[in-house]
């Protein structure tokens, strides 16, 4: 147990921390983004798979993992905007939608993956993100080693954690999302554009989540497999909660989880005194405690979840 | 408006639904053999075609050769490199051996087992093979109304009741057994790591015959077990091999289905060892994989075929293990001049003690 308390298992727990955080934060801010403008995208789950695999698609036809991390993005802005169409256009049930994207994901991957590989598939190996040591930052004694040696995307994942913040709560645009998403007709009157906003919005989310797929086969592996998503969009989903749909917020709620992930996994390997599925369950616990008021109340944004309809009565 | 977004949701939700494989009545492939005329001739003339006696309800059905029609219900999907793609190609093996009609369903999920093996019977499928272990209950229930349909489940209970229900059980004891003297002699740390998917018995029982053996030939051997609850998720499988990594293991023995090549990266990477399972997964980490352990599940299906062929399948539990090939070592490969001699000599030493049963693995499938 002693072997815990040395500074090169600290390095590496925090460092596979900080991998595991990558994916969640990228979809988290995005999520955030689409929640804070109203629309609750459970579909993000969905969307981080097709990311992944499109992703792969990207960087294989290409040869190069730009074009890789782009097809994610591409994929989740389609994504993004059939969810826009059905909810905000239609009017569609938001919870019903995103579980249909989920389910058309998984189908949808699984179907293109063999399509294009066949049954060998897995053993595919594209371009990917090799993690890229910052020169100097790199070398900063602790830290270094466990922020500054990883592979571009997942700096890109922290770097857009001050951007969305300031974007949400600094600029006019940032305002007019966010009134949007407390009170559409409040907005409307004002002269915000709902519609628009809305589906920008969630169109920016679902680009975030397609790369945040990408994350996943591009960085941390360099293939696909079915279902490589496994859970993470609703992870995410937890994250912006727990966060209390800020980016900071969601940034240590995503570091908590990725870092307890990383903490199960190794002390298990080192010694069996509690059950490993215990501790696998203290971040969801203190989601509970987060949503319950303990941590903090978290305010959601007022229409969360419900059309805005021009025409119609309330909201 | 509504009614559109309704209709909408509709199309995505049924387009997403039909392209899953988790609903056996949508993803049914059949694919149907031509009989040559030629071909069933010569079926005829070897066999005896056994006509089918209700009566003697005592003895297990029999299906004749040239009108096998044979359906798999598989846990998950058919590209995994290892559980369900053995069970794949022994299907495919038996459909150009006897020509037989050959149909499956990938990734069966719990509540739709019943319906599955339901439907596959009532369109007159008369062997129907069941992959995994939680296809058993279901089975057992099913095959009572189907008395003349043939029900085998790979890994299943150990005992099921019916004179139409078999199960296939597999000695991965020996396989888990020899992996870890292989592992025990290979390690200079002496720290090994196993890391499996789901903790369920076709996978602790391996793990448990792996400590065994590299205790065996290694005494001051620590193996660690953990679990990454998963599947499917080969990036947690390959943290979770990295934090082994981490505390000083240098052989990794990951077996988690689809998860497992993210073990086999993480060893790569980090240039320790690794070892493979299920399939042949040298293909993952070339250079680092040492062996594998085989299962091959669908030489397994292809004996019990045989039996029902040949007049001689009784409802029974069907064991395989290193006498009949269906559990074996993978060749080394690429590590083959990396491994000295003397660790391949014990490997080969204590497979042939199995084989002769001077050695018997005392770790039994328990249920």
């Amino acid at each position: 147990m002693e072997i815990i308390f040395t500074s090169d298992f600290l390095i590496n727990l925090f460092s596979a921390g900080v991998r595991l955080a990558a994916p969640l934060l990228m979809a988290a801010l995005g999520e955030i983004i689409a929640e804070r403008s109203g629309l609750l995208n459970i579909g993000i789950e969905g969307i981080i798979l097709l990311g992944a695999l499109f992703a792969v698609f990207g960087a294989d036809f290409s040869g190069n993992a730009w074009v890789g991390a782009l097809s994610a993005v591409i994929t989740g802005a389609i994504l993004g905007l059939i969810f826009a169409f059905i909810t905000v256009t239609l009017g569609g049930d938001q919870v019903v939608t995103g579980t249909a994207i989920n389910i058309l994901a998984l189908g949808l991957s699984t179907y293109l993956f063999r399509l294009a590989y066949g049954l060998e598939g897995s053993s595919h190996e594209v371009e990917f993100f090799r993690p890229l040591a910052i020169p100097v930052l790199a070398e900063i004694p602790f830290i270094g080693p466990i922020f500054f040696r990883q592979s571009l995307l997942v700096y890109l994942a922290f770097i857009l954690v001050p951007i969305t913040a300031y974007f949400l709560f600094r600029t006019m645009w940032g305002l007019s999302l966010r009134a949007v998403g407390d009170h559409p007709r409040a907005a409307d009157t004002m002269g915000i554009n709902v519609t628009r906003t809305r589906y920008l919005a969630v169109t920016a989310g679902g680009m975030l989540a397609g790369l945040a797929g990408s994350i996943l086969t591009l960085s941390h592996l360099n293939i696909f497999v079915e279902n490589i998503s496994a859970g993470r969009g609703f992870i995410a989903l937890a994250a912006v909660v727990f966060g209390q749909w800020s980016p900071v917020g969601a940034m240590f709620s995503a570091l908590l989880f990725g870092v307890a992930d990383a903490f199960q996994l190794r002390l298990q390997t080192i010694s069996k005194i509690l059950p490993y599925q215990l501790l696998a369950t203290i971040p969801y616990i203190l989601t509970v405690l987060a949503l319950v008021g303990v941590v903090g109340r978290a305010y959601p944004p007022k229409s969360l979840g419900t059309p805005y309809l021009r025409e119609g009565r309330g909201s | 408006m509504k009614k559109i977004a309704v209709v909408m949701m509709a199309i995505v939700m049924v387009l997403g639904l039909a392209l899953t494989a988790c609903q056996p009545q949508t993803v049914v492939q059949t694919v149907e053999v031509e009989k040559t005329v030629v071909v069933e001739k010569a079926v005829e003339k070897t066999v005896v075609v056994e006509v089918e006696k209700p009566a003697e309800a005592a003895e297990a059905p029999k299906v004749a050769p040239g009108e096998l029609r044979i359906a798999l219900l598989l846990d998950g999907p058919i590209n995994d490199q290892g559980w369900n793609q053995g069970a794949y190609d022994g299907l495919a093996a038996v459909k150009t051996k006897y020509l037989a009609d050959v149909a499956y369903s990938e990734s069966v999920a719990r509540a739709d087992m019943e319906a599955a093996f339901t439907d596959y019977a009532a369109r007159g499928y008369n062997i129907i093979f069941a992959h995994g272990f939680e296809f058993s209950d279901a089975a057992e229930k099913v095959a009572a109304q189907f008395p003349d349909t043939i029900f085998v489940v790979t890994h299943g209970k150990a005992g099921l009741t019916g004179d139409n229900i078999a199960t296939i059980q597999y000695e991965e004891e020996q396989i888990g057994f020899l992996l870890g003297i292989l592992a025990g002699k290979m390690t200079k740390s002496n720290k090994v790591a196993a890391i499996g998917g789901y903790e369920i018995p076709p996978i602790a029982i391996p793990f448990k015959a792996f400590e065994l053996g590299a205790k065996e030939v290694n005494p001051n051997v620590a193996v660690s077990i953990s679990w990454i609850d998963s599947w499917t998720d080969i990036a947690k499988m390959k943290e979770a091999a990295n934090a082994a990594i981490a505390t000083g293991a240098d052989v990794i023995f990951p077996v988690a289905s689809g998860a497992s090549p993210g073990g086999l990266y993480a060893a790569a990477e980090a240039g320790v060892w690794g070892i493979g399972y299920s399939g042949d997964q040298y293909i993952f980490a070339p250079d680092v994989t040492l062996s594998s352990g085989i299962v091959d599940t669908g030489l397994s299906i292809e004996l019990v075929v045989d039996e029902i062929v040949n007049g001689t399948f009784k409802a029974t539990d069907y064991w395989y293990g290193l006498k009949d090939n269906v559990v074996r070592l993978a060749p080394y490969h690429n590590t083959e001049d990396k491994i000295p001699q003397d660790v391949k000599d014990t490997v080969a030493e204590w497979t042939q003690k199995i084989l002769s049963g001077e050695y018997e693995v005392p770790i039994k499938m328990e249920f």
